[in-house]
């Protein structure tokens, strides 16, 4: 009779906390998307799947209508060009600027759209991380918690910014240098195209690379302050006489087991308002850029090298794009499952 | 940010215009300005390199682990209070069941020590007693749970 008492006392006090922490509901149409944390991984994703497949038919529309002139444009570039080397110029030019003017309208939207998702999944990591940081510290996972916000805030503010503030200016120039090389053959140009992309994909894969890196030495330095934290704790509570003992320990042993629930269920979710944030831009971008790259493959047989090469680059601005709206998506993703564990990786 | 965007403009703008112009031009103009470009291009990034100050994103991450070490505070109080919520109640369940043995009706408030929040000080018994009963209580907190005699308030209530 006393045992029961005593858990359902405990049990009451278990609900506590879970008023004071709660996962911040993500913007915009992403916020309907989210499944609750209640769903496995596997069924929140379908959800989410399924929500969010049906509404890309106009995407697909719209890249296979880019495609389909750029595709026509080159057709015709390589019968009008003929062996008159004049008439073939002036055709590669026409085609050139016909490929530029189809591909530069959509590549407008899909970049400010590779922006605002940057933009969202930034404000969205600023107002998760504290929460999952309160919630992780309050599992016991003090110095954890804190050197995974640091590492996470940073990496997230540096690459938000670096991908609003300069990259999207960047991918304009880019563009106009692709444009130009392409126009002019200019060797110069194509040089500095060739540096600019090969910089960009190491921007992204070494900052991913340090990011990971900081996190599984965090993991080992952080986990062990926080396991011997977690002894002496014990050790002073086993100090205590009996009675206040057993319950200190019988306390502890519930706020921990309440503020892990809290933890999950915020993680859980926070992991689903990213991927509802991320998923839609990323198959709308996917989509142009795998229509555009197996177009580029079929203009590759029998156009001229630089309307080739144009397609390729025009693909290879998407992959930029996809590549630095992922890294910030990986990085939140990561530091929500290294917030689950309770520790870094 | 500012100084990677700022290089990475006048780089792609010099090239442009140095590409452009080259193109327009006959092979030996092209060649110089060929020439002349690649010098814009070093120096941009040579001006670019030199005003790179690492006390600015030493700076940020400083705040950065100001915010950690606050938001992990404030897990660390939120789960604080709660186990001192819980070890308050319960030790004060403890009480009023080991009264009831006694066959009384009490109700017993246990305040926690400000320092660590978890050992009990002092509390606050309130109900009605015979004198007996209350020296076999006084004496069984004060052994089991750690509380001497002047530090339990006993307030007769009818």
């Amino acid at each position: 009779m006393k045992k029961s008492i005593w858990l359902f006392l405990i049990f009451i006090f278990l609900v506590i906390p879970a008023s004071a922490l709660e996962a911040p509901v993500p913007p915009g149409e992403a916020a309907a998307i989210a499944p609750p944390p209640t769903l496995s991984f596997g069924q929140g994703l379908q959800k989410m799947l399924r929500a969010i497949i049906p509404t890309m038919r106009p995407d697909v529309a719209e890249a296979i209508g880019v495609c389909t002139v750029i595709f026509a444009s080159a057709v015709l570039v390589s019968l009008v060009g003929g062996d008159v080397q004049r008439l073939s110029d002036a055709s590669a030019l026409c085609g050139i600027g016909c490929i530029s003017t189809a591909f530069l309208s959509s590549a407008h939207s899909l970049i400010l759209l590779g922006a605002s998702t940057a933009r969202e999944l930034q404000e969205y990591g600023k107002l998760l991380l504290p929460v999952m940081t309160t919630a992780l510290a309050a599992t016991g996972h003090m110095t954890t918690s804190a050197a995974l916000y640091a590492a996470t805030a940073m990496f997230n503010t540096a690459i938000g910014g670096f991908l609003i503030s300069t990259m999207i200016p960047m991918l304009y120039f880019y563009l106009a240098v692709c444009v130009s090389a392409a126009l002019t053959g200019e060797k110069i140009l194509k040089a500095v195209k060739k540096e600019f992309k090969a910089f960009l994909t190491w921007s992204i894969k070494t900052v991913l690379t340090v990011f990971t890196a900081y996190l599984g030495i965090t993991g080992v330095v952080s986990g062990t302050t926080d396991a011997a934290a977690l002894k002496a704790t014990k050790t002073a509570i086993s100090a205590f006489v009996p009675v206040v003992g057993g319950v200190l320990s019988d306390a502890s042993e519930s706020v921990l087991v309440s503020a892990t629930l809290i933890k999950n269920s915020v993680g859980i979710y926070g992991i689903y308002a990213i991927l509802a944030i991320f998923l839609k831009p990323f198959f709308r971008i996917c989509l142009h850029y795998l229509l555009l790259r197996i177009c580029a493959a079929v203009c590759a047989m029998f156009t001229s090298e630089a309307i080739g090469e144009l397609v390729e680059d025009f693909s290879s601005v998407l992959a930029i794009l996809l590549g630095l709206t992922g890294a910030l998506c990986i990085i939140l993703f990561i530091s929500c499952v290294c917030f689950l564990r309770g520790s870094g990786l | 940010m500012k100084f990677l965007g700022q290089l990475l403009v006048t780089v792609s703008g010099v090239s442009i215009l140095g590409g452009i112009g080259a193109s327009l031009t006959g092979s030996r103009t092209a060649k110089r300005i060929r020439v002349i470009t690649g010098l814009f291009i070093l120096l941009a990034v040579l001006e670019a390199v030199s005003s790179v100050s690492p006390g600015d994103y030493l700076g940020d991450f400083e705040r950065f682990t100001l915010d950690a070490e606050h938001y992990a505070d404030q897990g660390r109080a939120l789960s604080e209070t709660e186990r001192a919520a819980i070890i308050s109640r319960s030790l004060g369940a403890y009480i009023e069941t080991g009264a009831a043995d006694y066959g009384l009706r009490l109700e017993a408030k246990v305040d926690l020590s400000d320092e660590d929040r978890c050992s009990p000080v002092s509390v606050t018994l309130t109900g009605e007693w015979t004198a007996e009963q209350k020296e076999k209580i006084t004496a069984d907190i004060a052994r089991e749970i750690g509380i001497p005699k002047e530090r339990q308030q006993w307030i007769f209530r009818k």
